[in-house]
């Protein structure tokens, strides 16, 4: 009868239904336990911005603002320098809110010296959210750190 | 036993009344004790299992591999806060948790957990568990209604249709077995089965089957937790309830479970006895006194694999609609009851 | 006996998540007299904040209308954009906007499967639809650096080439990935509870589909024959010949089978676009062009055909003179359209959007009249409606 058939093949659907799950019983847990083991990335990773420097030290920002002119965020990044006697340009104040950035990657793009760059560090959690305003001393990357993030930009293109 | 017990005073030189007095109290303290250990574990176990069937790992910070990690939950609810909601019966919403947990912890004296070592021998054993569980439905009841929430009204309402449903199927299939038995002492039904082929669960296994359906309903366990969908009702009865009292329902429902899937087994798949008749440490000349080791080992091996099979249920079926659950209990669950005495009936005066 | 009805607020926090929707209820017991939905609680102002910035700035803001498939939008936007400024694209940022774009649909599609299983009471598909999921974020954030909000579309191509060894893990997945939804067919799709609870349910009829303007798998399986990869294609789709499931009853199960069918026949289209990329694996092509060097425009290796943009726009000078688009684009959920409106500056007058899962909110009261209380959460998981959609 038309009853007996449903039921039959309700009950066999069912059983069908818990073999799948008990199939996957079998495989190893897909949890990994931070913080002991994280998760490996590549070079192209979008953390959060940071300078690179020179092999004196010294940052490679010319102070043109065509990184403000394109982030959407509006005053995210503000920069205060001074000409020195040679010419140079020196950065007093290089400083970005990293709570309202949103990590799109416009300001590295435009960069004409290639001083801003996309580090690896995603772990930014803070207590207070005016810790999260990175100024020059937070924001720039030693020179063996730019030299090991350039190579593995280069190494990716 | 007994004799063994009142030597110990004769030894301390203290009055044997005390010790006449005193000797009803130890199963039930034996029994307390256990009931709390084993409500414990089943809160991790179901987790770890879960778990295990979705690829992930369980809790497993606190104690190793997470073992305390319902010793953490239950500090953290006796922390909590305790808060009545304003026009809220507050008689009705603080006796509630009481009445539901009750009645679980009272039926855990009835089940046999080897030959002769029952806490409460009544000799309607049977009867009485089915009646005293009943009542726990009226501390839902009360819950939903003390709460002054139209959800937690609407998740009591359902609740309680829905039990009451399925009450009936429940008590027709454990009629199957009192006609296979003869007898509604749970003792003497869990002795009357002897080796795998007299189990109660060959003649009448369409009755195992609406008993076990029926199990998942009472305990108000998916596919049947209609009164506590999370993403319908925002836990239903339970919505205003925190700290000490949620843990209550929430242990309440727990040690259901355990004693659901003890009768389950003490009905159709033979209580304590061995699937092979005899028990391997009878053999053994000096350890026969040591028996009912052996005997309450099979019952728990047998009980956790009923345990498991429900956990297992959970993770793999969706829930079923208000108006369906109706349906399936009255139109389908009670004729195929009826069908299933009948058959057993016919079994026992033919073959039996 | 006098019964009265119930008024519930099914309020914007909600357990069964699909965003915050708060869902005004009027209860007879169990069954529904009327229902009223109020949106609003997610409005960022997406279309005033266009307003004020140039076109460059407002690209990284267009993947967050619809987080879910942030290519869709990303993908109109540049669309409407080039049409505009009359920026062409090569091919092969082409076929990469196609691949990403059927990843994104598969990954948006496992993410509705299993939160629509949670709802109805399900809860092991929710962890292994996230495992396969986990795996298509992995590749796309090889590829653009970062998980969801991808921006990397930009006006004339896309930002970057592809890794090293990256089409092989596509293909990889795309050969594991059929053998998966076998298995979720196997799980759900006889199961008597689920047929129960999805069969006869929130029926849409076609007239009622064509009048309320529902677009994507929801009118797919009501059995209008509608598809912008077909009817108005853009990209690279006309090079392709791939099947539109339709089924003709309208009821969730519909839905539910013509979005599985979809996720198969994206495989499908992934891996026929992976062996016709031109250039193929960037490994291969980065050798084949030194070794080539020729730098002829029709060159196999370093030709035109094989770049990811020709000139990548200086955002500080782009300027577009008056004119106006509309964009079609088929995103997971439906039909979205984009309009831009230029007036000779750096920024854009006006751009509108035009959302599927608009459409699909206004017609959900029509459904649930009538019906019981527990149907409200099978016909919103099937409806595949995301918050940040409607309220953009």
């Amino acid at each position: 009868m038309e009853l007996i058939k449903k039921i039959i093949s309700g009950i066999i659907a069912i059983k069908n239904g818990m073999e799948m799950i008990a199939k996957h019983a079998f495989r190893p847990a897909i949890t990994i336990q931070y913080p002991e083991v994280k998760d490996q990335f590549n070079a192209r990773l979008r953390g959060h911005i940071a300078l690179t420097s020179n092999e004196d030290g010294t940052s490679k920002c010319i102070d043109c603002k065509s990184c403000v002119r394109v982030c959407p965020c509006g005053d995210l990044i503000k920069i205060e320098s001074h000409k020195d006697a040679e010419g140079n340009v020196k950065i007093d104040k290089f400083s970005i809110d990293l709570g309202r950035c949103i990590v799109c990657g416009n300001c590295v793009d435009i960069c004409p010296k290639s001083a801003l760059i996309m580090s690896n560090n995603y772990e930014l959690a803070k207590y207070d959210k005016e810790d999260l305003v990175f100024d020059l001393e937070d924001l720039k990357l030693s020179y063996e750190e730019t030299q090991h993030l350039l190579k593995e930009l280069e190494k990716d293109l | 036993m007994y004799d063994f017990y009142l030597k110990i005073f004769k030894y301390l030189s203290l009055p044997k009344l005390i010790g006449v007095i005193t000797w009803p109290v130890i199963p039930f303290a034996a029994i307390a004790a256990l009931m709390i250990v084993l409500v414990l574990f089943l809160v991790l176990l179901e987790r770890k299992f879960l778990a295990l069937l979705t690829i992930r790992k369980g809790p497993n910070r606190v104690g190793p591999n997470g073992l305390f990690q319902t010793v953490a939950d239950a500090i953290k609810l006796l922390f909590k806060e305790d808060i009545i909601p304003a026009n809220a019966n507050k008689i009705l919403f603080t006796i509630a948790p009481v009445v539901f947990f009750f009645p679980a912890m009272v039926v855990y004296g009835l089940i046999p957990f080897a030959h002769n070592w029952v806490a409460i021998n009544a000799s309607c054993g049977l009867l009485l568990m089915l009646a005293i569980s009943a009542i726990s439905i009226l501390g839902l009841l009360s819950a939903g209604w003390a709460s002054n929430n139209k959800y937690s009204m609407l998740g009591a309402m359902r609740a309680v249709s829905q039990a009451i449903s399925y009450e009936l199927p429940l008590v027709l299939s454990a009629l199957s077995v009192v006609v296979l038995s003869g007898t509604m002492n749970l003792n003497k039904i869990a002795f009357g089965q002897g080796n795998i082929f007299g189990w109660y669960i060959f003649p009448s296994f369409f009755g195992f089957v609406i008993f076990l359906i029926c199990t998942l309903a009472e305990l108000n366990r998916v596919p049947f937790d209609l009164p506590e969908a999370e993403s319908e009702l925002v836990s239903g009865y339970n919505t205003e309830y925190s700290g000490m009292k949620f843990a209550l329902f929430f242990l309440a429902e727990y040690a259901a479970l355990f004693v659901y899937s003890a009768l389950i087994v003490t009905l159709f798949l033979g209580g304590y006895s061995s699937p092979f008749g005899g028990y391997i440490l009878g053999l053994i000349p000096y350890i026969k006194k040591v028996v009912f080791l052996e005997q309450a080992f099979w019952l728990m091996s047998k009980t956790f694999a009923i345990i498991l099979l429900i956990m297992w249920i959970r993770a793999t079926l969706p829930r079923l609609r208000a108006d369906q659950l109706m349906s399936f209990s009255w139109k389908f669950l009670l004729p195929l009851s009826f069908l299933n005495l009948l058959f057993v009936a016919l079994f026992k005066y033919f073959i039996g | 006996m006098i019964t009265e009805e119930l008024k519930i607020n099914i309020g914007p926090q909600h357990p069964s998540t699909h965003g915050v929707l708060r869902l005004v209820a009027d209860l007879d017991g169990e069954y529904i007299r009327d229902i009223e939905a109020k949106i609003g609680y997610l409005h960022r102002g997406m279309e005033k904040l266009a307003e004020s910035r140039n076109y460059h700035q407002y690209l990284p803001m267009v993947d967050r209308i619809d987080y879910l498939s942030g290519f869709f939008n990303s993908a109109s936007f540049c669309y409407a954009v080039e049409g505009l400024a009359g920026i062409k694209v090569p091919k092969r940022a082409e076929y990469l906007r196609l691949i990403t774009m059927e990843l994104n649909r598969i990954s948006s599609h496992l993410l509705w499967l299993g939160t629509f299983l949670l709802d109805l009471g399900a809860t092991s598909p929710l962890f292994y639809c996230l495992r396969e999921r986990e795996e298509i974020v992995k590749i796309l954030e090889n590829l653009t650096g970062q998980r969801m909000m991808y921006n990397y579309y930009c006006f004339g191509g896309v930002r970057k080439d592809m890794p090293d060894g990256w089409l092989g893990s596509v293909r990889d997945f795309c050969e594991s990935f059929p053998a998966k939804i076998d298995d979720y067919e196997k799980l759900i799709t006889e199961n008597p509870i689920f047929l129960e609870r999805t069969k006869g349910v929130g029926v849409i009829s076609q007239e009622m589909a064509l009048d309320f303007g529902i677009t994507g798998a929801n009118l797919r399986a009501s059995g209008v024959k509608f598809d912008a990869r077909k009817n108005m294609p853009y990209s690279v789709y006309k090079d392709f010949n791939f099947d539109i499931p339709i089924h003709q009853e309208g009821d969730c199960y519909a839905r539910y089978q013509v979005r599985l069918l979809e996720m198969r026949e994206s495989c499908h289209l992934i891996q026929k676009a992976i062996t016709r990329i031109p250039g193929g694996a960037s490994e291969k092509l980065k050798v084949k062009r030194t070794n080539c060097g020729c730098n002829k425009p029709e060159c196999a290796f370093c030709g035109d055909e094989t770049k990811v943009f020709f000139k990548k726009t200086n955002p500080l000078v782009l300027k577009i003179p008056t004119s106006e688009i509309t964009t079609f684009v088929e995103s997971s959920r439906g039909l979205s359209t984009c309009y831009v409106r230029a007036n000779g500056t750096n920024m854009p007058d006006r751009v509108k959007w035009r959302t599927p899962s608009f459409s699909a909110t206004q017609i959900l009261p029509e459904l649930c009249k009538g019906g019981l209380y527990a149907d409200i959460m099978a016909i919103l998981g099937s409806l595949d409606i995301v918050l940040p959609e409607v309220d953009r």
